[in-house]
């Protein structure tokens, strides 16, 4: 076969056309550019790519990226990054370099975490970091309770040893505790005239928690100064089993996935008794039944679908004390006892993409009685409530929230109480109680939540409304609320918060005997300015004003009892400083306050019995190796104000001294100063981890007294101390057996 | 005589230092030779492997105790195991390499050069200390953190110690300080230095561009964002096909909640 040259030629020709086509097929397209934001700075860290490819980039510190495709024709490229709006470019490619300039529209906060409040601390960064369950469990002197390790914080002040929340000046009542939607009054063990001492609530049951002293949303009704949102963990995904034993109670806490990712169960069961406290550090000759309790806290938690969940939380808790008290006219044992039972059903799902709903049933009983000398009395109460919540999401910046809630609270006082508070004794004068009071509130709330008003990206905002109407009392209020906050940068804000607050004062006042059925709801306003600066992760600052303006709060009248003429206010300044300095971790606090009220039986506006002038927290921990950490909790309050007993003039026909009182809460108690320290011990016992520790608490075993008892002519007055006010010393250990 | 002498000096002298040479050529091909090993357990997440490799570097310090490098590759392969030991639940193994892979750790963290790397491996195996035993927190979370912190200020673009920081943003519970939304910021920093970074030396390290794009994959799941975790986990198979945790695990995962999206 004869094949010509030009016949040659054309096949070389054709197979070095076909070559070249080849390369220039493969030939990679470059992509590159800068990422900015709307103020035209840049974007570090961007992930750039092609929309279902491999290939893409990540931009650098100065928002430039570049990378090579071999993609041909048309493709999308994607720019996505926390804290702003993904972003979609159509790009034709056929080889030819692209240059592009990424504009990416900040989110400033996702709305599911916008919370702009003027007063907020969570568990969760987004909504301020400041304390963590680390910091609950660690924090000496705090019994890992969560209460105790929030009076840790500004704004909460130190009257006592108790662990009620006295929220900015206010009474404890003022600050409700929801846990999963549903309000939970009494949340206390061992609640006395002094009031409860430690939480009923494991801090192990606890997935998150939202703490506000003032400012907060109108999803939260019925609260005058502040409130706890408690949320309960969900589902549990490894078996985990904890022992704990210390000188003050016994624990256990176990965590079982039944059915994975499908059904989990997790229990809290723990029995206080104080006896061998008392034993060690003195104290049992005041006790007639050493402070014990019992409490189990447990939930199911049953996930349907991805995002459907329901849940079954309950708490169980008792308790009972005998504790010998003197007063100037009786010598006797004061005996308390509490039961409280909580269960609450709740449901979450997703019902489309841009509609969240939460709802809630609970139910709770508490019983609690209180006798010492002719005291013998019975609270009673009940509380069914339920609440829906929905939260819309109009568009990446703008939310909507809204929701019902609906309680119905019954209130038993049965028993004889003394007719004069100066004389307990059992052959005084006493009055028979036998008192109800039942109450439906219903109400309704809604709430527009902007990441960007006026096109500020900077700038966000939460205003909205809530309408309560108690039926049976023939009671409404409307509460408008209102806040804004300004990112002054990536680490600084600025927030004014705004809003009226009513709360329904105490059941007993609607007692028709000696109260007022026809109270209408208290009147707080809140004015709160704030500042906050996140230095680092481990180093944040916040300093907040507020003023808070009282009315409407129950005061005594010599015709209908009650009425609500009472009013006062509170103005201060609170300072938090969190840090990490040459591995010394903790938080210092400092709260100054300035209140006054005239209310119940004040005669005119004088300091509030909660008027703590200064109040500081210095909490420190220190890692002196990886099985040994030091910690310390130290606390400086102004000692509180009481009504002083100036003289007393003797009764003969009841043959008793009565007391002269001063002026209403013109004195005050010592300062409150108190240091405890903690040494912790961490390491694996049969590869089981262990936790033990020692506490000494009060070591420097400074009289704080819970107040004053009195010789029978009130000639002289001796201090009462609290149960745990001396010095003391706490042995305890946790072991963890099954999982991790 | 004296020429004889000379001579003899010099072939001895020849003959030493050819041994010498000779063997230092050996002492580096069976460190790279481990080290590409590792690379491959790394891939497979093999623990015979690892165990492997782990012999050969100890090996190779005991002729040569000085080598920080091989120290440094051995403490990774424990680090390793570690890891492994977790999610196989298996206690002997973590006991096994625990306090050893820790005092390795400590030596690399006070050599002048492999110092930042030193800190963020003692940070990673602290980290599993911590998942082993949820009470360790208390003390060495902290210390996680400072150990970043350090290495961080020696070498601001050390990659690991941002992948390091990132795990454990991932892994610590909110209530605890942790955070996607940061760990996603330092897994896309750790990516960033990656992809701008040149690799003179075979056996420096050199570990963890996978692992970023399978970290950033898994952060990115988790808030649903699932295109970027897509594109990062492909992009890690287009650089290593058989990376296994990728392959098996992550990416049919993320595939099953987009189909069932």
């Amino acid at each position: 076969m004869k094949i010509s040259l030009s016949k040659i030629f054309i096949v070389v020709l054709l197979f070095f056309f076909s070559a070249s086509m080849q390369i220039i097929s493969q030939q990679k397209t470059i992509i590159e550019g800068t990422v900015i934001n709307s103020s035209g700075n840049p974007i570090p860290y961007v992930n750039i790519f092609l929309l279902d490819k491999n290939e893409g980039s990540t931009s650098d510190d100065d928002g430039s990226f570049f990378f090579r495709t071999t993609a041909r024709g048309e493709v999308i490229l994607m720019a996505s990054s926390v804290g702003y709006e993904k972003q979609e470019k159509k790009l034709i490619l056929n080889g030819d370099k692209i240059e592009l300039k990424i504009v990416l529209k900040e989110i400033p906060i996702k709305l599911k975490e916008l919370v702009v409040t003027g007063s907020s601390f969570g568990s969760e960064k987004e909504k301020g970091l400041v304390i963590s369950r680390i910091d609950i469990v660690t924090t000496p002197g705090g019994a890992a309770d969560i209460y105790q390790a929030l009076k840790t914080l500004p704004g909460l002040t130190q009257v006592s040893e108790s662990a009620e929340l006295y929220v900015r000046g206010g009474d404890p009542i003022e600050t409700v505790t929801m846990i999963d939607g549903a309000a939970l009054y009494h949340p206390f063990t061992f609640e006395s005239a002094y009031g409860g001492l430690f939480s009923n609530l494991s801090q192990s049951v606890v997935k998150g928690m939202y703490f506000s002293s003032g400012g907060f949303s109108t999803k939260y009704g019925n609260a005058l100064s502040g409130v706890l949102d408690i949320e309960t963990k969900n589902q549990t995904e490894n078996t985990k089993h904890q022992i704990g034993i210390s000188m003050a109670n016994i624990s256990l806490t176990t965590e079982l996935p039944l059915i994975s990712n499908k059904l989990g169960a997790y229990l809290d069961v723990r029995q206080s008794f104080t006896k061998p406290i008392f034993w060690l550090n003195g104290g049992n000759d005041r006790m007639v039944v050493a402070p014990i309790s019992g409490n189990a806290t447990g939930g199911l938690v049953y996930s349907y679908s991805n995002t459907g969940r329901f849940k079954l939380f309950g708490i169980a808790s008792k308790d009972e004390q005998g504790v010998k008290v003197e007063r100037a006219e009786y010598n006797g044992i004061f005996n308390g006892n509490t039961k409280n039972y909580f269960l609450n059903l709740t449901h979450s799902n997703l019902l489309t993409e841009n509609i969240m709903t939460k709802s809630s049933v609970a139910y709770n009983t508490y019983s609690n009685s209180w006798r010492l000398g002719s005291l013998d009395l019975e609270k009673t109460e009940k509380v069914y409530s339920t609440r829906h919540d929905f939260e819309f999401t109009l568009s990446p910046v703008y939310g909507l929230h809204a929701g019902i809630d609906a309680e119905f609270r019954n209130t038993n006082f049965v028993g004889v109480i003394p007719q004069e508070e100066y004389d307990i004794r059992p052959e005084g004068n006493i009055q028979v109680i036998n008192a109800g009071f039942s109450g439906s509130r219903f109400g309704f709330y809604s709430e527009l939540i902007s990441g960007a008003i006026f096109g500020l990206s900077d700038v966000s905002f939460t205003g909205g409304v809530r309408y309560d109407v108690i039926t049976q009392l023939k009671v409404n209020w409307i509460d408008p609320r209102a806040a804004i906050a300004y990112k002054i940068n990536e680490s600084s804000s600025v927030r004014f918060g705004w809003g009226i607050y009513h709360q329904l004062p105490d059941p007993k006042l609607f007692r028709s005997d000696d109260g007022n059925p026809n109270l209408r709801a208290m009147n707080a306003e809140h004015f709160i300015l704030s500042f906050d600066k996140n230095f680092s992760d481990f180093n944040s600052f916040r300093v907040e004003v507020y003023h808070k303006k009282y009315k409407d709060l129950p005061k005594e009248n010599s015709l209908v009892n009650f009425d609500n003429s009472g009013f006062g206010f509170a103005n201060g300044i609170d300072l938090i400083l969190k840090s990490n300095i040459a591995g010394i971790d903790g938080w210092i606090s400092y709260g100054y306050i300035d209140t006054k009220r005239n209310w119940m039986d004040f005669d005119k506006d004088v300091n509030s019995s909660f008027d703590i002038t200064h109040n500081i927290t210095l909490v420190a921990k220190y890692n002196i190796t990886n099985s040994f950490q030091i910690g310390m909790n130290a606390k400086y309050a102004t000692g509180r104000p009481f009504t002083p007993i100036n003289g007393s003039v003797f009764n003969a026909a009841n043959n008793l001294f009565e007391p002269i009182y001063g002026l209403t809460n013109s004195a005050r108690y010592p300062d409150y100063k108190r240091l405890d320290i903690r040494l912790t011990y961490f390491d694996q016992v049969f590869d089981y981890p262990v936790i033990a520790y020692i506490e000494g608490l009060n070591i420097f075993n400074i009289n704080n007294i819970f107040g004053y008892t009195y010789t029978p002519d009130y000639s002289k007055r001796e201090d009462i101390e609290s149960y745990f006010g001396r010095r003391m010393v706490v042995i305890g250990a946790m072991i963890n057996i099954g999982g991790v | 005589m004296k020429h004889l002498i000379t001579v003899t000096i010099l072939f001895t002298f020849i003959f030493v230092s050819l041994n010498i040479a000779g063997s230092k050529d050996e002492t580096t091909q069976t460190l790279k030779d481990a080290v590409a090993l590792t690379i491959k357990a790394n891939l497979y997440y093999d623990r015979e492997m690892f165990e492997q490799a782990a012999n050969s570097f100890e090996s190779l310090l005991k002729n040569e105790p000085s080598n920080k490098i091989a120290l440094y590759h051995l403490t990774f392969t424990e680090y390793r195991l570690l890891e492994i030991s977790l999610s196989k639940g298996n206690e002997d193994l973590f006991d096994k390499y625990y306090e050893k892979s820790v005092k390795h750790a400590e030596q690399i963290s006070s050599d002048k050069i492999l110092s930042s790397e030193g800190k963020t491996l003692l940070a990673a195996i602290y980290m599993m200390k911590i998942a082993n035993s949820p009470f360790s927190a208390v003390t060495l979370s902290g210390t996680v953190h400072d150990l970043l912190d350090d290495a961080q200020k020696l070498q601001p673009k050390n990659p690991r110690s941002y992948i390091i920081r990132g795990i454990m943003k991932f892994n610590t519970p909110s209530m605890f300080g942790g955070s996607k939304e940061d760990a996603m910021k330092n897994f896309n920093k750790a990516i960033s230095i990656f992809e701008r970074e040149e690799i003179v030396d075979s056996t420096a390290p050199n570990w963890g561009y996978l692992e970023s794009l399978a970290w950033l994959g898994r952060v990115n799941t988790a808030l649903e964002n699932y295109e970027t975790a897509l594109y990062a986990y492909k992009k890690a198979l287009n650089v290593e096909p058989n990376f296994m945790w990728v392959k098996m695990n992550l990416l049919p995962n993320l595939q099953k909640k987009m189909n069932g999206k």
